[in-house]
């Protein structure tokens, strides 16, 4: 590559870029006015939320025979409420005699770290507030009242016979659907109602004691908030009388001290800040990325060609890597200067105080985590407008561009939410994914965890995904079906035939939706054996049919019915066995280096039908028949589809992991795309559909076999394993020996410019 | 073996996933010397652009070879794309630059020497007489000012080979008049000029030497009297038809 040439390529793009007002105001200024305005508007919105709470006056009725207990009681609560501290939603604090006992260690880290104040920001910021005033009105109907916000909640005190005549009245009402909203409500749990059992009707409850509902609106946030506020105040002031009760008795100590539970959380307040905000940043970040970076990006490829400038660029002396490195150069620059103008922006306006972070993401981060911090962004910057040059570069359009958008963006927001599951650490395959990788290891280190192999690991696939995607895009330019859009498509015209290639990966995606959405809609195909039918019969089989009929395309062709050599028969018998136990071995291997869940080895083996089965009814259902029709649609109609498009190596791999993705449960995928490569493989060699039957059909019925016995290969050593591997490699290499070729497959190597082998003699 | 382009058994084929493979060019072989306008002259679909295409390797030959200035175009194509200034209808230019930034863009990004390319800017701006809007952006300028920078542009950085593909398409008849006095200026000025043209009497007053192509063959190239001499007819029109004619 000439590096003076990229140079001045990228600051030709770059003058371009900041010509175009369009792109500097989409792509520059406006997000870095929309962070700010959305974080302005959430502190807008939190205060005017606060200052609606302080002086909301919560309106409820009280009604039923023991009402003016449950007055009594509200007063009560209403007293307590004004001595002690502010209400909490924790009644042991509420009911604690002021500063008395173990209460001086108000400030302890355990207390900080107390959840109920610190796991919701929202609850969090009732704290400071001083004691919510309620005001209760008459309501004769109070459900009218209630439903036309006249009141924001109420509360039916029942005497204990009038509970026990509702609780029958319930018994019985349960077995028909009650349409009453409010009453539904009322059993939910709400704020305050976890502890609340003898307020709301339970099953557990002593007959006739009375009970107190509340009813209220959980659509409504006065009605959910008062009624809860409510709930704890009663609570507090009931604990409060039980308390003076026993003491009264001669109970010798608080009776709430008698058991005092508290949880000590041993993370500083950094670390745990730090898992909360590690989880949101890569999010964070890469959104900012794709937002900003998008549409340069779009503009640089897509744009040029439909300006049909860059059909003029592509008869200069530079190279087209040159070009895409470049282009490359431009989008990331963009991508880095937004968000690190981002994060400016965001450091000004928190240091001038305009917006207050919550207290969860009050964290110090060290000068050196911000390095590594941004040392691991640099790459997820390089692999996203790698992504975004690529999608530019393959459509033909500017709109098309914003088609592939789309999935573009939701797939990788997918894969860099990986750094909110639970449990998963970088010390796995997680390091291998580009992006997932990146986010997991961004929570680790926000948590001050740094595990240097795995970020080398992670930062190594990062850039090598980011290289390939460059290579994909520079090819891209390559092809001149989409630097020019002058080819006459005839194909469109025709249909049929013709059309099959680039319609078969729809066909599939339409079989694989199916089969993922029915079992859950369809009541029959719950059971194993409708499912099973259902997938066999309704999908492959006839999936198959279908397609040879729409497409009207030769049977024989499409379902590689051909005769093979003899010696081709030796060779798949000796892979029924070895191909599994190659299989076995070489995850196993791949597991010292790389953890695979243990599920995924034992998924080589396993099956997935009852054992009560009888064995004749277990072959024909998960050999013989999945071994004709799965064949039928994969290795005829799929492969037929594609061997036109995709030279060898990558029709076997597609092949074999569509196969895998046909094969839902997560641990299933990875065995049985392998099984998929190797089945494809031999159909590749022979050209034939035959030997591809007794394969998977041989293969499962191995399977089978050796879980029926108990045979845990898995468990096996693994120089036991490795022997088998000359039987597995022997097989392959007759299979090549006596190949007999799938008729057109495309050159293995790009020597010959995308002309088949049988074409290539023929001038 | 000299010749500034040399064509030989150059073949391109197509493949398409659903029609097979197409064959656009079919062996075909000329060569140019200095100072010579080439033609090749066909209908529609004939192979001419796709030949030009692969000439500037825009498209990559399927078999055959082609070298332009003793480079061959699929082992050497950026040396190839030096030496070559290639003007076709389908290359625009950027709209966001200005008709001198364009120029010196296009000289600089072919090699051209970064201490010459300000009096070669200056001295293709007046040669074009496009001065007065010279440093307005491309976006601002009529289809006829546009043309000029194109042409500008192809010749920023002074090449040998100039590859014209149907450089008269869509131009009104002042406009393609100057396109025929700027290839016989540049042909005076030892250029060698490939261009490709369906129309008969544009071929017939430009070109030293005519290359008939249909259905991605050249059936008969030579000079124009050799054509009439082969075939009898006088006019271009006559000739074109009765070659067809014969292949068919």
């Amino acid at each position: 590559m000439n590096r003076a040439k990229i140079g001045l390529l990228y600051r030709h793009e770059m003058r371009m870029l900041l010509r175009d007002r369009r792109t500097v105001v989409l792509s520059v200024l406006l997000p870095l006015l929309v962070l700010p305005a959305i974080l302005f508007g959430f502190k807008l919105m939190s205060e005017w939320r606060r200052d609606q709470q302080d002086t909301t006056t919560y309106r409820y009725a009280v009604v039923g025979a023991r009402a003016d207990s449950v007055r009594a009681l509200i007063a009560r609560g209403a007293l307590l409420a004004a001595d002690g501290p502010a209400e909490t939603g924790d009644p042991a604090e509420a009911v604690d005699p002021a500063g008395t006992g173990d209460n001086a260690e108000t400030g302890d880290p355990a207390e900080a770290a107390d959840p109920a104040e610190t796991t919701d920001p929202a609850e969090a910021a009732d704290d400071d507030r001083r004691p919510a005033s309620f005001l209760e009105v008459e309501a004769a109907m109070p459900d009218s009242s209630l439903e036309a916000g006249d009141i924001d909640f109420y509360l039916e005190a029942l005497t204990g016979s009038e509970a026990d005549s509702l609780d029958l009245a319930r018994a019985a009402a349960d077995t028909m659907e009650s349409g009453d909203e409010a009453r539904a409500a009322a059993d939910t749990p709400g704020p305050g109602d976890e502890a609340g059992v003898a307020l709301t009707v339970s099953d557990e409850r002593y007959p006739g004691v009375p009970v107190v509902r509340v009813y209220y609106r959980a659509n409504r946030d006065d009605s959910r908030r008062g009624s809860g506020l409510m709930v704890d105040r009663m609570l507090d002031a009931r604990e409060r009388d039980r308390a003076e009760a026993l003491l009264g008795r001669g109970f010798e100590a608080d009776p709430d001290e008698v058991i005092r539970l508290s949880r000590v959380d041993v993370a500083t307040p950094e670390q745990a800040a730090g898992f909360y905000f590690g989880r949101l940043l890569p999010l964070l970040l890469v959104f900012l990325t794709l937002t900003g970076a998008s549409v340069a990006a779009m503009d640089s490829v897509a744009g040029e060609k439909e300006r049909g400038s860059l059909e003029t660029l592509l008869t200069t002396s530079v190279r087209r890597i040159e070009i895409v490195a470049a282009k490359q150069l431009t989008i990331l620059s963009v991508a880095l200067f937004i968000t690190l103008a981002q994060a400016g922006n965001l450091f000004v306006y928190l240091g001038l105080g305009i917006i207050e972070l919550p207290a969860e993401m009050d964290i110090e981060v060290s000068p050196v985590a911000v390095l590594v911090l941004f040392a691991l962004y640099i790459p997820v910057a390089i692999v996203v407008s790698s992504l975004l040059l690529l999608i530019s570069a393959y459509a033909k359009t500017y709109k098309e561009t914003q088609l592939y958008l789309l999935p573009v963006f939701l797939g990788l927001m997918v894969l860099t939410a990986a750094g909110l599951l639970p449990a998963v650490s970088l010390r796995s395959l997680i390091a291998v994914v580009p992006v997932a990788n990146v986010s997991v290891a961004v929570r680790e280190i926000m948590v001050g965890h740094y595990d240097i192999p795995m970020l080398l690991t992670a930062c190594v696939s990062m850039l090598l995904a980011a290289f390939l995607l460059l290579r994909w895009s520079s090819r891209m330019l390559d092809k001149e079906r989409l630097v020019t859009a002058q080819d006459l498509d005839e194909a469109d015209l025709a249909g049929g035939a013709a059309l099959f290639p680039r319609r078969v990966l729809l066909w599939f995606l339409g079989m694989w939706a199916i089969i993922i959405i029915a079992p859950s809609n369809v009541d029959a195909l719950t059971r194993l054996e409708g499912q099973w039918a259902f997938n066999m019969f309704g999908i492959f089989f006839l999936g198959s049919l279908l397609m040879i009929r729409v497409h009207r395309l030769d049977w024989r062709q499409a379902l590689a019915i051909r005769r093979v050599r003899p010696q081709v028969w030796l060779a798949v018998l000796l892979l029924v066995p070895s191909t599994l136990l190659t299989g076995i071995f070489v995850v196993g291997l791949s597991s010292v280096f790389l953890p695979f869940p243990e599920e995924m080895l034992e998924q080589f083996a396993s099956e997935l039908l009852p054992e009560d089965f009888p064995l004749w009814q277990i072959m024909l259902m998960m050999a013989l028949t999945p071994g004709i029709v799965e064949e039928m649609a994969f290795r005829g109609l799929l492969l037929h589809g594609l061997h036109r498009r995709l030279r060898p190596v990558v029709l076997i791999l597609v092949v074999g992991v569509i196969f895998g993705l046909f094969h839902q449960a997560l641990f299933r995928i990875i065995p049985t795309t392998y099984l998929g490569v190797v089945i494809t493989t031999v159909a590749v060699l022979t050209g034939s559909i035959f030997p591809c039957m007794l394969l998977h059909a041989g293969n499962n019925a191995f399977a089978f076999l050796l879980y029926r016995y108990g045979v845990e290969v898995e468990t096996w050593p693994p120089e036991l394993l490795l022997l088998n591997l000359p039987v597995f490699v022997f097989a392959l290499y007759l299979l090549y020996r006596y190949r007999t070729p799938y008729p057109g497959l495309l050159p293995f190597r790009k020597g010959v410019r995308g002309v088949p082998a049988d074409e290539r003699s023929r001038p | 073996m000299n010749d500034p382009v040399f064509v030989k058994d150059l073949t391109k084929t197509y493949y398409d996933e659903s029609r097979g493979p197409v064959h656009a060019v079919r062996q075909i072989g000329f060569t140019c010397s200095p100072g010579e306008i080439f033609g090749l002259l066909g209908a529609n679909g004939a192979g001419k652009t796709t030949t030009l295409r692969m000439l500037t390797t825009i498209l990559k030959p399927s078999a055959g070879t082609a070298k332009i200035m003793g480079y061959d175009v699929a082992e050497e194509p950026v040396e190839v794309r030096r030496h070559v200034g290639f003007y076709s209808a389908t290359t625009a230019l950027y709209p966001r630059l200005t008709a001198r930034e364009t120029i010196e863009f296009f000289a600089r990004i072919n090699g051209y020497d970064a201490a010459r390319t300000p009096a070669r800017v200056d001295e293709l701006v007046e040669r074009f007489g496009i001065e007065e809007y010279a440093r307005a952006r491309i976006d601002k300028l009529s289809s006829g000012m546009k043309q000029k920078v194109a042409i500008a542009r192809t010749l920023a950085h002074d090449p040998p080979i100039l590859v014209f593909d149907e450089p008269t398409v869509g131009l009104d008849v002042i406009n393609a008049l100057e396109m025929q006095a700027i290839l016989s200026e540049l042909k005076a000025q030892g250029k060698t000029i490939l261009f490709s043209t369906h129309i008969m009497s544009e071929a017939e007053k430009l070109c030293d030497r005519i290359a008939i192509i249909h259905e991605g063959r050249i059936l008969a190239s030579g000079t124009l009297d050799a054509l009439r001499e082969r075939t009898g007819a006088h006019y271009l029109e006559d000739i074109f038809v009765s070659f067809i004619q014969e292949a068919a």
